[in-house]
């Protein structure tokens, strides 16, 4: 084969350029620690990556979603286990004054307990998670209770449903779809029964007080059941949230698999191709230069 | 019986033989960076004898001709080649700008700002009445409407970027195209003269070589002259050419009945075949990605008008009027002077706890609404992205392996017609020794005449 000058400046050339190509490949793979420096590294897994980045992101929203439904829910329990609780007072007062102990100081005193419930109740009523009214539904930026000086009460939220979404599709509500644990089975509040509680006491009207007893016992039992539904949907919660840390944990060593170089093989390709670099420009300095010239005199 | 003076024409003919070598030889040498340049060679024969006792005589030396040494099927091969490699590499060079604006390999894409809109929505579903849920809403939809902007301003860069790439190629084609013709006179009058136009036609090899890279012609030699047609059309003819010009999108070229239309579509290769190429493949990721602003902004704002605001306001679009792609997609701006205008809750809800539209409007993000109702929005994008990443690897792996076709094409040629340096220094050295002798010749016959001149 004749070999001309061309033909050899230009294999030399075209080596150097290509192993030096490689080299710098080696070195932004190193550097950078990812397999992916330009899309067109790998086709393929710039779009996979998309999709590991979207799942990821996505089951953190729903998670931060969730966070802000389980700690609204918390709110919520400690709100309905403190109006229970003066619910069942209120009901254990009504049934000693309806009994035969009924004489002017005990009713008296009875009396002041019930105005207190009714105003304790009526707070829980209006507590708030954030800024927002947890049992008004979607009139959440009032109060939803509110009552005269003749503890006459008014209730200005509405029976909305608060949702968030857990999943794709996948929504829950955090209170009990909107029922409103406020609200006695034939549509009148907690609040006039409690009225009538204190009404009772206050005319001494022994029958009023004594018929309280009942609904108030409803009452109590409507608070627990409200609190066993919360606590089964809270349960979904954090079972929803640990289901979807596996999965974002899944996801996250997926992304990593697609997109990070194995830096023990990357440290090992920049070493050889490092070798084969210094090879070619010693091949190269010997090679190139030399001519027949360098023997005539 | 020869006499003393045949002798010194015998030398004189040497004389001038070897330093026509020693000419050449030092051409070679000259050109031996020169592309396109095929080494020559002198083609020496003996002088015509002349007719003596005992028998003829030799007349000394002659150079017949000076040949370049070339492969013309090799030429042709290349030719073929370089309109690969010129597609290819004008391909490459496009889409790789066009891989940057989509590149996603960072954490900060298209894709970054699409997750951030639909999450934006779910913070305002799990706070409908929050002012900072409904102002961080509109800031994230500002930031994608700017990021689509953003990103079919940089197509359209790049797509007249192309066009303007075009426009060069087709000028240096006329270039090209003018010289050949140029070439193709003066080849034709040296040869009448019986002169061999090596350089010349070395020259004009290249630059037959160099249109090829440009755009799909055929070239055809023809006597003296080399013919170049593209798509049908001479573009030279003889000695003349005829100017090729960029009608965008199209091309049009001067023929003797007048003006006639290239079709885009006819020019396959070179490098203008390579720009179009990528500009017909940036205009699809273009389409692709108004497809998917217009997705959004028609799937939002059906659902936001249908909704309402804090203030009861409601069917109101989310997007301002005369959104329809990536290039002129914007927030309504009643709505980012405003945002308890968002329409967070449903028709029916109560404000502010209402969330059913804001939750509706984030749930778009894994609705099948892309593509004939078989993708999301960012599987439609992720696939967009795929296929540009796609279209640029496979330039970049064509470029890579014509090129190397392009170089063994390049060694094969280089072994034929390459200068080689040692080559030439032995030849400089034998023409140089001859030349010596021939010289020594001389001056022996001129020793011989003066010993006879002073015979007496």
């Amino acid at each position: 084969m004749r070999i001309s000058e061309n033909m050899l400046i230009d294999s030399m050339r075209g080596s150097l350029a290509a192993n030096r190509e490689q080299l710098v490949d080696a070195q932004n793979t190193l550097a950078s620690g990812k397999r992916l420096n330009r899309p067109s590294d790998d086709p393929a897994a710039a779009e996979q990556i998309l999709g590991f980045r979207g799942q990821i992101a996505s089951l953190a929203q729903y998670r931060r979603n969730i966070q802000k439904g389980s700690a609204r829910m918390a709110v919520t329990d400690a709100s309905l286990e403190s109006v229970r609780g003066l619910l069942q007072d209120a009901r254990n007062l009504a049934q000693e004054q309806s009994g035969g102990t009924f004489d002017d100081q005990t009713r008296a005193a009875a009396l002041e307990a019930a105005r207190h419930i009714y105003d304790q109740v009526m707070d829980m009523a209006n507590s708030r998670y954030g800024d927002q009214y947890l049992f008004g539904g979607h009139r959440s930026d009032g109060p939803p209770a509110s009552r005269d000086d003749a503890y006459n009460a008014t209730w200005s939220g509405d029976e909305g449903d608060v949702r968030i979404a857990i999943g794709a599709n996948t929504s829950v509500s955090l209170n009990s779809g909107g029922r409103n644990p406020f609200r006695n089975a034939d549509g009148t509040l907690v609040f006039d029964t409690l009225k009538n509680v204190i009404d009772g006491l206050a005319g001494g009207d022994a029958a009023l007080v004594a018929a309280q007893v009942g609904t108030l016992d409803q009452a109590v039992e409507r608070i627990k059941a409200v609190q066993g539904a919360d606590a089964i949907v809270a349960e979904r919660l954090a079972a929803t949230d640990t289901q979807w840390q596996h999965l974002q944990n899944h996801y996250e060593s997926l992304l990593a698999d697609t997109e990070n170089a194995d830096m023990n093989q990357a440290a090992v390709d920049l070493m050889t191709r490092q070798t084969a670099y210094e090879a070619a420009l010693t091949a190269t300095s010997r090679v190139v230069g030399q001519s027949l010239l360098d023997f005539l005199k | 019986m020869s006499s003393l003076f045949n002798i010194l024409g015998i030398g004189r003919s040497a004389l001038q033989v070897q330093q026509t070598g020693i000419s050449v030889t030092g051409h070679n040498i000259a050109n031996v960076n020169t592309p396109g340049y095929s080494r020559q060679r002198v083609d020496l024969t003996s002088g015509e004898p002349v007719a003596a006792t005992p028998g003829q005589m030799g007349g000394g030396v002659q150079a017949v001709s000076v040949q370049r040494m070339h492969d013309r099927f090799l030429g042709a091969q290349i030719d073929g080649q370089s309109q690969e490699l010129g597609k290819w590499e004008a391909e490459k060079s496009g889409l790789e700008r066009l891989q940057i604006i989509f590149d996603e390999t960072g954490e900060t894409g298209l894709n970054h700002n699409l997750q951030e809109f639909w999450h934006a929505w779910q913070d305002l579903a799990n706070n409908p009445g929050g002012s900072v849920e409904r102002s961080q809403l509109v800031s994230k939809s500002q930031a994608l409407s700017d990021r689509f902007q953003q990103m079919s301003a940089a197509v359209t860069d790049v797509q007249s970027d192309l066009d303007t790439q075009i426009g060069q190629a087709v000028s240096d084609i006329n270039d090209k195209a003018g010289q050949i013709a140029a070439l193709n006179r003066r080849i034709r009058q040296a040869e009448n003269m019986g002169q061999a136009p090596n350089d010349l036609k070395d020259r004009r090899d290249q630059l037959v070589k160099e249109l090829s890279s440009l755009a799909n012609v055929s070239a055809s030699e023809s006597g003296p002259v080399v013919n170049i047609s593209i798509d049908g059309h001479a573009l030279v003819d003889d000695e003349t050419a005829y100017a090729l010009s960029y009608t965008n999108p199209d091309f049009s070229i001067q023929t003797s009945g007048g003006p006639a239309v290239i079709a885009a579509s006819a020019i396959t290769s070179g490098k203008v075949g390579g720009y179009l190429a990528a500009k017909t493949d940036g205009q699809d990721y273009l389409a692709r990605l108004n497809d998917l602003a217009a997705g959004i902004i028609d799937n939002v704002n059906t659902l936001h008008a249908g909704g309402q605001g804090l203030d009861h306001s409601t069917g109101l679009d989310f997007f301002a009027a005369g959104s329809t792609s990536a290039a002129n997609i914007a927030v309504n701006p009643a709505i980012v002077s405003d945002p308890s205008k968002i329409a967070a809750a449903g028709a029916a809800e109560d404000v502010p706890g209402g969330a059913a539209n804001a939750m509706a409007i984030g749930n778009l993000e894994f609705q099948d609404l892309m593509n004939g109702n078989t993708a999301t929005f960012g599987a439609y994008y992720a696939s967009l992205v795929g296929d540009v990443a796609g279209s640029a690897k496979t330039a970049a792996d064509q470029f890579d392996q014509n090129t190397s076709v392009m170089n063994q094409l390049e060694s094969y040629r280089d072994e034929v017609s390459g200068v080689s340096i040692d080559e030439e220094m032995v030849n400089l050295v034998q023409f140089q020794h001859a030349y010596a002798a021939a010289a020594k010749l001389i001056s022996a016959t001129d020793e011989m005449l003066d010993v006879l001149m002073n015979m007496g």
